[in-house]
């Protein structure tokens, strides 16, 4: 039987068409369509008229039964649990299988140079190439094989198909073994002899222009035994228009003019994506409630995202659904992926952050806090800098008390780690998983729980999928359980989740669905050469050429196509309804777009003005505004200040105001990307290993520089050893070497010094003083790093060991000559006179240190620094020589100033040109412009 | 077509434009010609830099086809220019046809598209793996500090590799900064890897032999010359004729010279004698040197001579040899990072078009076979396979701003020129064009020297195959600004004087007089000269205020050399003016207001609440007042933000917070924009499926807009950006800065003939390479190609000038340095100055040509702009009143599936068991098999045990126990019961599905089995309804469990059954069959 092919006339819409037109022949009451198969092009056009079948029933108080809806896919693939046919991770597992067990000498055809590495995710990244091919080629109902047969030996590329095609073959006999087979394969013997469920006596194309040629090949076998109808929406009486399929004739249609009504006032041009979105927001917006009016076609996915979840005035919703890639699952598993690769301390933070992990976290530990074991997190990479969970775990029982948590957590991850050694993956996996949501309710998830539901479902199916089949776990030996999950990983991928359809929503179609869609007016965004029609033009394996030789789907055959579609599209809304096309003139990317080429399709005459209308120049809608702070900063009320310590003072006179940001508010930052010791860092550091030799006896004691340098050097090595463990990374490693340098030089310094007589007396010399200088209620704190005293002259010095790039003078550090008109914006207590000369105190640490030996020794001491800088020759001590008791006791006046400031809370005006600025990020213009000064200064009273 | 044009053939040409001249006029019109011959248009390849240079390539062509097709005078125009005088607008159109009709296939693009495409499409050659992907900046940032933590990582590792590395990486970074050693290998890195690419070779670094083919002296001396600083020393002290400042000086230079470490800077103390005796080196040699001393003469005596000849010999030989090792350090530490970079980055498929180029060019370091496809010697097969896969062969090509090509981009088109250029037919054409006066991208790779050269080789046997043509007559500049182009650059004489000899050569080589086509309007050029920075801030903002381009309807732009002093500038006109002003360097929108910084610290504390600053600062914010709102304390914040990123992203997280903000706060128009942008930067973000704050805050840290194309406003732009746009004014008040002649910093480099690099070398102090001939000769060459350069730059930056241009340069006075307000002093200043007043200021105008007054004849035409948003404003209400009368299509309606009215929550333990997931694959094959019953026979066991083992989609095991637990199930008489046809006349449903819409809901689903009893007038008298049900139970309980579980479900199925039916619903019976305990239950 000839399948027989009517038209519905295309001044109407199609859905309502064909509704009535199924209906036509059954009785009232009923529809019962039961033996029905009803080919559709895409699953949403199924979704389509099975809800309008409903509504037709409806009307007449009834329901329907059946039709069975299919896509014409179904009709190569029915009955499927007939033939054992790989699965699409089958089909990869033997891509990757043939890939990495292939002598590639014998190939060179396709691989003419060596990959990088030969590994599995080489093989599973080509094997998913080599898939897609196959796939490609299935559509026209080919196998690899195929090609060099259609094209013959004078083909240019023979011999890379030749090799393809072994390949092909290789993979064949791998799913062959493992009694199973390939999909297209399958689809294509299903092609020749197809059957259908036993209840169908009639089958029906219903509206499918585009149909895969194998579909369209077993379809004709199947019309030899069951009644095959095809219906098309077309100009009535059009039927020579199109194929005994449906399919628009490919001569007739290419050249075919479209008839566009009103182009210059509905084509709009825009300039990019966000432009297309912005443009659609405002036609929508010409309705109250624009569900059932309006509906969007994408034709170009980029304008997607920028459409958003809503518009204005409607939610939207996607048929298309969303990639499982972007779901918290696909997530969540792809950091166990990169876990089990390295297991990087990192990785693991990434997992403490996932919210099913520390929804776990708390379900399980007792008195689990997020922000506290976030805190333990950062803190311990700040300080012991872990590559990785093993470092991070091994070398730190020490440090328990400071990190119960962390340490609870990640032995718990290590565990949790064990059984992908051991168990088989699929079990090891899904044992991981249901750990963690051991106790979570999927509807207790909230209104993700659909969604994650059916995430879920396809995750497991696949696990299962790769947990059950022989022949992949076969090979489990030589894969990691990182490579599992990756292949895993790469099918999950490719899932779709599906969610429910908002009420009231407006719908975004694909161009293939449109036909489809019944809302009378349509909004095409997106109508770019290269979506509408599609057009391929350069492939690794397919060229243009090459499709049209072989009789795939090809640029011309998608011209007609198009063309049928919009011109189907323009024609059925010409009684009610009204289409916008929106064209952009570039990509996101700044890549100029042309306007589709279905524009053209028109009479020649009218050619010059549509050209000019659809290149004419977009004007940039967007216009600039004047740069405004959205707010001002209001620092709140940090209480009391009780102690200063002697450091301190050095920010105040700086700027008081970031002295209170700093000291105040202990503003610090954390810096996530954290590698090697920060100067902070290499200070103390330094500092620890220049106490132990302070403290140690025969050191202190001794002039011998060798003895002074090993033990400098056995304590750098422990200091390292206790903070960083044995594995340094590279910074880290030039790090101590060059402290390593410094403290050689130092020891050589130390030597000397000891030779000149200075004894250490202390070091890391604590105090805490409360002294009538001071409001009451404050004291002064510090630690003096060390503190000698001469031998022979019994003179007593204070020293500060600096570990700065440069060496420093003491004095430089200290107080600055004022010269010039130099504005006089720092804390007035910080400027002094002397000897008919202004300075300025920028810090007073060395003075105060003078002032604390005054008040315990009963006399002044000298006072510098130890400096240990980068280069050698500038290592050594560096006396402050006119530090006078004078002078320590101006300083004491500018510190009894800071410290009446601070105790009065004056913090304010700031200073706005400092040295260096933590706060930068905070201020712009200026800190007096960026903060409420009144609110701050209120605040603090 | 016409018959005239038939056979016509088409030249090879080469067109030398000036700035202006019409270069994109000229292009276009070769395209438009070939066209006309007949060409197809997907075998013409026009290749240019800028996206939008290709767009505009593209709309120009079509532009101008569309007005000839439509209007005869047009056509005629239009033909008598491409010198087809036969053609009318029939023919256009035509052209037009063919055009539009081919849109997909037309590659008029940029030449890194074209590379990109011809990678993209052969991954297997090149050795790639998985999908393909171009890294633009912000990628490689990230994938650099990959690079650089495995590199980091990798090596406790592997000792051997490691000290090698270590040796090196300290050798290269010699006397830098110890403590950021990360940030200084990334900049290191970013600095020098581009010069390693191209030089992957390591006998290039730092080889003394390929540096001194015949040897260096200075390399003789190279280890402390004790003997003779002890001689030196003495000899010092000894000498009777010195004060004690001098002797100090010579004990110090001795101490110094002990001390210094080579590859260490020269301390002062030995700089002090260095460069004297640099200086007096000949003396030196001849022994009878007389230096200065602390202001006095001192004769040095000849011992002294030899000594210090030595000495010196030691620091600038010890020098150089630390130069040597440093540069084989950082080769070393490239090397490193390059093969892990290959290995993670590259040959996973993400490259840069750097990478690209250098995969075409078939040269990458760490690829050990070079087997594959390299373009550059293309044979005929390779070049086959390229036009096969592209879909294209290129029968005319045509190269835009051809003085920006590199080598490396030649070398891949040459082959495919080659084969234009020597195809027989004549059919096939080759067209360059471009500006080597505007060469402004050395930097990145342009290759000036290539225009001359490709012209010289296709013409070296066979003159005028590529025909020259020199344009030079300005359709963007008038007259006085000509004047001052041709003043400035057309003075040989005073070329030779300031700058090396060859710059000056290759500048008069291309340097033609130029016209101006604009007679009619003369336009104005002045160079204006004051005292400092602040005031050529201030004078500009003088003329802008005096001229007011903007209400005269006049383009106008501040052309720059920096982005920094542009933003300054900027700045600065909007503080001391009211014009409007737009910069159009990047805006950081991530830190450059208060919102982007309060929203990103919001992040930072989800994610890292030990961040003090980040929180301290959120509570500075109106954020803190939304917390208070919510009643979130750190705690829930946390939680609350990581979800979201998490399950819905940054886009969405960001939009939130912001939403929650605006609650709080009324944003202001620009906040709202930058809000905006914030969420579009995270949308991009997203879709890089990275989900941790630290790498957002890093990408948004980095992210970057430009300011939207203003018209209506001043633009203040640098001039690389200006490059290819006219305005009416220009100013140019950033002309200051070191001079022209200076080589860029960085590596030392010397390139062969052929562009390739000879040796590499990380260079010694400046005194000491003018010592040295190579060295200094290698110096000159760079200096000369530096200022070759800087002379393209100011000439691309005063050809932007239409009618009038200002040049604001500080007062050159006495100084020596050739810089540009030198150039420009000498060139054109009159000795006399011209006082000119602007507002307060009086300022000196030293050239002036044209009319100063030019802008008071403009009248006050509003801007464009304006009118653009009328006409849009129209459009949209046209658009309103069209839009309400539709009629709404059909009704939607929410949607239910039958088993919605049964599900129970899902307890995660169950999701994620594999036995769950294979029970539910057991219960479908339950189902399966039951469906297959039509009626209850003799022959039903068989036959489901037949059509089960042609299905082999399950395991064996479950198929028997499936198996088994049906037939347990039949073999039970309740079921059989149910099973068996009825004697009455029956229909029986198996698996029938449903659409029905109840209560406004569309339900759909699947009747398991529905056995209905005819009344034998076409209706039914009863039915049953038989669902299966497959759980796993333990227990008595669990049955009433079921029940109820499944109780709405049927109570539905008996609904829907009784509308499609007519039955009424206590005719219809609902029973689960629980065939694990083949039992029936009646609900
Ligand atoms: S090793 Fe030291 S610093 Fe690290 S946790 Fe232990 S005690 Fe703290």
């Amino acid at each position: 039987m000839e399948p027989r092919i009517e038209i519905l006339p295309w001044d109407r819409p199609l859905l309502e068409q064909a509704v009535e037109w199924l209906a036509r022949d059954l009785p009232t009451g009923n529809l019962d369509l039961s033996r029905h198969l009803i080919v559709v092009p895409t699953r949403e056009a199924g979704r389509r008229l099975r809800e309008r079948l409903a509504l037709f029933a409806a009307e007449r108080q009834s329901g329907v039964v059946g039709p069975l809806v299919v896509t014409p896919e179904f009709l190569v693939t029915y009955p499927l649990n007939e033939r054992a046919v790989a699965d699409r991770l089958a089909c990869l597992m033997a891509w990757t299988r043939v890939l990495q067990s292939m002598e590639i000498e014998d190939f060179r055809a396709v691989f003419p140079r060596d990959p990088v590495e030969r590994d599995f995710h080489w093989a599973l990244q080509t094997g998913q190439m080599l898939d897609r091919l196959k796939r490609s080629l299935a559509e026209g109902g080919l196998n690899i094989s195929d090609v060099n047969r259609i094209c013959g030996s004078s083909f240019e590329e023979v011999d890379r198909w030749e090799a393809l095609g072994r390949l092909e073959e290789a993979y064949r006999a791998v799913l062959t073994e493992e009694g199973l087979e390939d999909p297209s394969e399958a689809r294509n013997s299903v092609s020749q002899a197809p059957s259908l469920p036993e209840e169908v006596e009639q089958v029906t194309f219903l509206g499918v222009p585009d149909p895969i040629p194998p579909a369209v090949a077993a379809a004709e076998k199947i019309a030899e035994s069951i009644p095959i109808r095809v219906v098309v929406l077309g100009p009535r009486g059009g039927e020579a228009l199109f194929d005994e399929w449906g399919r628009p004739i490919k001569e007739v249609w290419q050249e075919r003019p479209i008839p566009y009504p009103e182009l210059e006032k509905r084509v709009h041009l825009v300039d990019k994506p966000l432009q297309q979105a912005r443009k659609t927001e405002r036609l929508v917006d010409e309705y109250s409630e624009p569900e059932c009016r309006v509906a969007i076609g994408l034709l170009d996915r980029e304008v997607r995202p920028f459409l958003g979840e809503t518009l204005s005035s409607a939610p939207v919703f996607d048929p298309e659904g969303e990639s499982c890639e972007r779901h918290e699952l696909f997530a969540l598993l792809e950091i166990l992926k990169r876990l089990l690769r390295g297991r990087d301390y990192a990785v693991c933070g990434e997992l403490i952050r996932h919210p099913s992990y520390f929804r776990f976290l708390r379900e399980t530990l007792p008195a689990f806090s997020l922000e506290r074991l976030l805190w333990e997190w950062d803190d311990f990479r700040e300080r012991h800098l872990p590559a990785t969970l093993d470092e991070a775990s091994e070398s730190h029982g020490a440090g328990a008390a400071r990190y119960p948590t962390l340490n609870a957590v990640l032995r718990l991850i290590r565990t949790q780690l064990e059984p992908f050694q051991t168990e088989p993956f699929s079990k090891a996996l899904s044992e991981w998983l249901r750990a963690l949501f051991q106790q979570s309710r999927v509807n207790e998830m909230g209104e993700d729980g659909e969604p994650f539901l059916s995430a879920a479902y396809s995750l497991m199916a696949w696990l299962k999928s790769l947990g059950e089949s022989s022949f992949l776990t076969e090979g489990e030996g030589g894969l990691e359980a990182s490579d599992w999950l990756e292949l895993l990983l790469s099918v999950f991928r490719d899932e779709r989740i599906y969610s429910e359809r908002p009420e009231g929503a407006i719908d975004l179609q694909g161009w293939l669905e449109l036909l489809w869609e019944d809302a009378p007016h349509l909004i095409l965004t997106g109508c770019h050469d290269g979506n509408l029609p599609e057009s391929i033009v350069g492939d690794p394996f397919l060229p243009d050429g090459l499709r049209r030789t072989l009789g795939l789907k090809e640029n011309a055959g998608r011209l007609a196509r198009d063309t049928y579609l919009m011109e189907a599209l323009i024609e059925s809304r010409s009684g009610n309804g009204r289409i916008d096309w929106i064209v952009g003139r570039a990509a996101n990317g700044g890549d100029p777009v042309r306007p589709s080429r279905l524009f053209f399709q028109c009479p020649r005459k009218e050619l010059p003005r549509r050209a000019r209308h659809l290149f004419q120049e977009v004007a940039s809608t967007d216009s600039r505004v004047a740069w405004q702070p959205a707010f001002t900063l209001r620092p709140q009320n940090a209480g009391e200040v009780t102690r200063l310590t002697v450091t301190q003072f050095k920010d105040y006179l700086a700027c008081p105001f970031r002295f209170y940001l700093k000291h105040l508010l202990r503003m610090e930052p954390v810096d996530p990307w954290k590698a090697e010791m920060d100067p902070l860092d290499f200070g103390g550091l330094c500092h620890e290993v220049l106490q132990k030799m302070g403290e140690d006896p025969g050191v202190s004691d001794t002039t011998d520089v060798r003895v002074i340098q090993d033990l400098l050097q056995d304590e750098l090595n422990r200091c390292f050893r206790a903070r960083f463990g044995n594995a340094l990374s590279a910074p880290l490693l030039i790090q101590k070497e060059a402290l390593r340098q410094r403290l050689l030089a130092l020891g050589e310094q130390q030597a000397s010094e000891r030779a000149k007589g200075w004894v250490i007396e202390a070091v890391e010399w604590a105090f805490e003083k409360e002294s009538l200088l001071f409001p009451a209620g404050l004291s002064v704190r510090g630690k003096i790093d060390r503190v000698d005293r001469n031998e022979q002259s019994g003179e007593l010095r204070v020293l500060d060991y600096k570990t700065s790039e440069q060496g420093i003078s003491p004095r430089e550090a200290h107080c600055r000559k004022l010269t010039g008109q130099r504005a006089v914006d720092r804390p007035q207590c910080a400027y002094f006179q002397w000897a008919d000369q202004s300075y300025r105190w920028i810090d007073l640490q060395l003075p105060l240190y003078v002032w604390v030996a005054r008040e315990t020794f009963g006399k002044d001491a000298w006072s510098g620094y130890f400096n240990l800088p980068k280069a050698k020759s500038a290592t050594g001590v560096a006396i402050w020589e006119s530090l006078s008791s004078e002078l320590v006791d101006a300083a004491l006046e500018c510190a009894q100033g800071v410290g009446r400031a601070v105790c009065d809370g004056r913090f304010w005006p700031p200073v706005e040109r400092v040295e260096y600025d933590d706060f930068e990020s905070l201020f712009f213009n200026s800190v007096g412009s960026s903060v409420d000064g009144d609110y701050f200064e209120q605040a603090q009273r | 077509m016409t018959a005239s044009n038939k056979g016509e053939t088409i030249r090879h040409e080469m067109i030398m434009a000036s700035a202006g001249s019409g270069k994109t006029y000229q292009l276009t019109n070769r395209i438009l010609k070939l066209l006309a011959l007949g060409v197809e248009p997907e075998r013409i390849n026009a290749l240019t830099f800028t996206k939008k240079a290709a767009g505009e390539f593209f709309d120009t062509v079509l532009a101008k086809l569309a007005t000839a097709s439509e209007e005869s005078e047009h056509a005629a125009k239009l033909a008598s220019e491409l010198d087809l005088p036969g053609l009318g607008r029939d023919d256009f159109l035509v052209m037009l046809a063919r055009l539009v009709g081919r849109l997909h296939l037309i590659s008029f693009g940029t030449l890194d598209s074209f590379f990109h495409r011809i990678v993209r499409n052969f991954p297997f050659e090149f050795g790639l793996t998985g999908d393909f992907g171009i890294l633009d900046e912000d990628g490689v940032n990230v994938e650099r500090r990959r690079v650089l933590q495995e590199v980091f990582h990798g090596y406790p590792l592997k000792a051997e590799v490691y000290r090698r590395f270590f040796e090196a990486f300290k050798q290269a970074t010699w006397g830098t900064e110890e403590r950021s050693l990360v940030r200084l290998l990334n900049r290191f890195v970013d600095e020098n890897h581009a010069i390693f690419l191209r030089a992957p070779e390591r006998e290039k670094w730092g080889d003394p032999e390929r540096i001194w083919p015949d040897g260096s002296p200075w390399l003789e001396a190279q280890s402390l010359p004790e003997a003779e600083l002890d001689a030196l020393a003495r000899i010092a002290e000894e000498k009777p004729d010195l004060n004690d400042k001098q002797r100090g000086r010579w004990r110090a230079f001795i101490d110094g010279v002990r001390q210094w470490q080579p590859g260490a800077p020269f301390p002062g103390d030995v700089k002090y004698f260095l460069e004297k005796c640099l200086r007096e080196w000949e003396p030196i040699g001849r022994r009878d040197a007389v230096l200065i001393n602390e202001r006095r003469r001192e004769v040095l005596s000849p011992e002294q001579c030899k000594r210090l000849e030595s000495i010196v010999k030691y620091l600038v030989g010890g020098s150089i040899g630390a130069s040597l090792r440093v540069t084989r350090g950082i080769y070393d530490t490239l090397w490193q990072y390059d093969v892990t970079y290959s290995r993670l980055v590259r040959r996973q498929g993400r490259l840069t078009f750097q990478d690209v180029l250098l995969l075409l060019n078939g040269r990458f370091a760490n690829d050990e076979d070079s087997s594959g496809l390299t373009l550059t010697q293309t044979d005929d097969p390779t070049r086959l396979a390229v036009h096969y896969r592209l879909d294209s062969q290129y029968d005319h090509w045509l190269l835009d701003e051809f003085q920006d090509t590199s080598f490396e981009q030649w070398r891949i088109l040459q082959p495919l020129i080659d084969e234009v250029i020597q195809d027989p037919t004549g059919q096939r054409s080759f067209f360059y064009v471009g500006d080597v006066k505007q060469s402004i991208f050395g930097w990145r790779g342009g290759d000036p020297r290539l225009f001359r050269d490709v012209y010289s080789y296709y013409n070296q046997w066979d003159r005028d195959v590529i025909v020259e043509r020199r344009m030079n007559e300005s359709r963007r500049c008038g007259p006085a600004v000509i004047e001052s182009v041709n003043t400035v650059f057309g003075n040989e004489g005073l070329f030779r004087e300031l700058f090396p000899k060859e710059t000056v050569d290759r500048w008069s080589a291309i340097w033609d007089v130029h016209g101006s086509s604009r007679s009619e309007e003369i336009g104005y050029a002045a160079l204006y000269e004051v005292e400092n920075e602040a005031e050529r801030f201030a004078s500009t903002v003088g003329l802008l205020e005096e001229i007011q381009p903007i209400e005269k309807g006049l383009s106008c732009a501040i052309l720059v050399q920096r982005n920094e002093v542009g933003e300054q500038l900027a700045q600065y006109i909007r503080e001391y003016s009211n014009i409007a002003v737009t910069s159009e360097s990047d805006i950081r929108i991530g830190r450059d207001n208060p919102l982007s910084v309060a929203l990103l610290s919001l992040l930072k504390v989800a994610a890292h609440p030990k961040d003090s600053f980040a929180w301290e600062h959120l509570r500075m914010t109106p954020f803190n007042e939304c917390l208070r709102r919510m009643g979130f304390d750190k705690g829930r914040l946390i939680e609350s933000v990581l979800t979201q990123i998490y399950r819905e992203g940054f886009e969405a997280t960001v939009a939130a917070w912001i939403d929650k903000l605006n609650e709080v706060i009324e944003l202001d128009r620009f906040s709202q924009g930058r809000a905006k942008e914030l969420i579009t930067a995270a949308y991009f973000f997203d879709r890089l499926g990275k989900k941790t704050v630290a790498e957002f805050l890093d990408f948004i840290d980095r992210y970057r807009i430009r300011d939207v194309e203003a018209t209506g406003q001043v633009q203040v732009m640098t001039v690389h950006k200006a490059k290819g746009l006219g305005f009416d004014v220009v100013l140019l008040p950033d002309l200051e800065g070191k001079r022209l002649a200076q080589r860029r910093s960085g590596l030392g480099v010397q390139e062969t003939s052929e562009r390739e690099i000879a040796w590499v070398l990380d260079l010694p102090p400046k005194e000491v390479r003018e010592m040295d001939r190579m060295l200094h000769e290698n110096e000159l060459t760079s200096e000369a190609e530096a200022c070759f350069e800087r002379l393209c730059d100011l000439y691309v930056a005063m050809t932007r000038a239409k009618q009038a241009l200002y040049l604001i340069a500080g007062r050159v006075g006495s100084s020596k340095s050739i810089n540009y307000p030198k150039l420009l002093d000498r060139a054109l200043a009159s000795s006399e100055a011209r006082t000119v007043g602007l507002g307060q200021q009086r300022i000196n105008c030293y050239y002036e040509a044209g009319i100063p007054e030019w802008y008071q004849r403009l009248g006050g035409e509003p801007p464009r702009e304006e009118a653009g948003r009328e006409a849009l404003a129209e459009e949209e209400t046209a658009l309103t009143e069209s839009g309400r009368e539709l009629k709404p299509g059909g009704q939607r309606l929410r949607r239910r599936t039958s088993s919605d009215a049964s599900q129970s929550d899902v307890l995660g333990d169950r999701l994620f068991s594999l036995e769950t997931r294979q029970a539910a694959d057991y219960g479908t094959l339950v189902h399966w098999l039951f469906e297959q019953i039509e009626w209850l026979t003799d022959e039903t066991e068989q036959a489901l045990e037949a059509s089960l083992q042609r299905s082999s989609a399950v395991s064996t095991d479950q198929k028997t126990a499936a198996l088994n637990e049906v037939f347990g199930c039949l073999r039970e008489p309740t079921v059989r019961a149910t099973l068996q046809r009825p004697s009455s006349p029956v229909e029986v449903w198996r698996e029938k599905r449903f659409e029905i819409v109840m209560d406004g809901e569309w339900i759909s689903g699947v009747f398991d089995r529905v056995t209905l009893i005819q009344d034998g007038n076409g209706g039914y008298k009863e039915a049953t309804i038989l669902d299966f049900k497959t759980d796993r139970l333990s227990g008595e309980t669990d049955v009433d469990r079921l029940r109820d579980l499944y109780s709405p479900q049927l109570r539905l199925y008996r609904q829907v059954l009784s509308r499609i039916s007519g039955l009424s619903e206590s005719r219809i019976r609902c029973r689960l069959l629980i065939t694990q305990r083949r039992q029936l239950v009646d609900v």
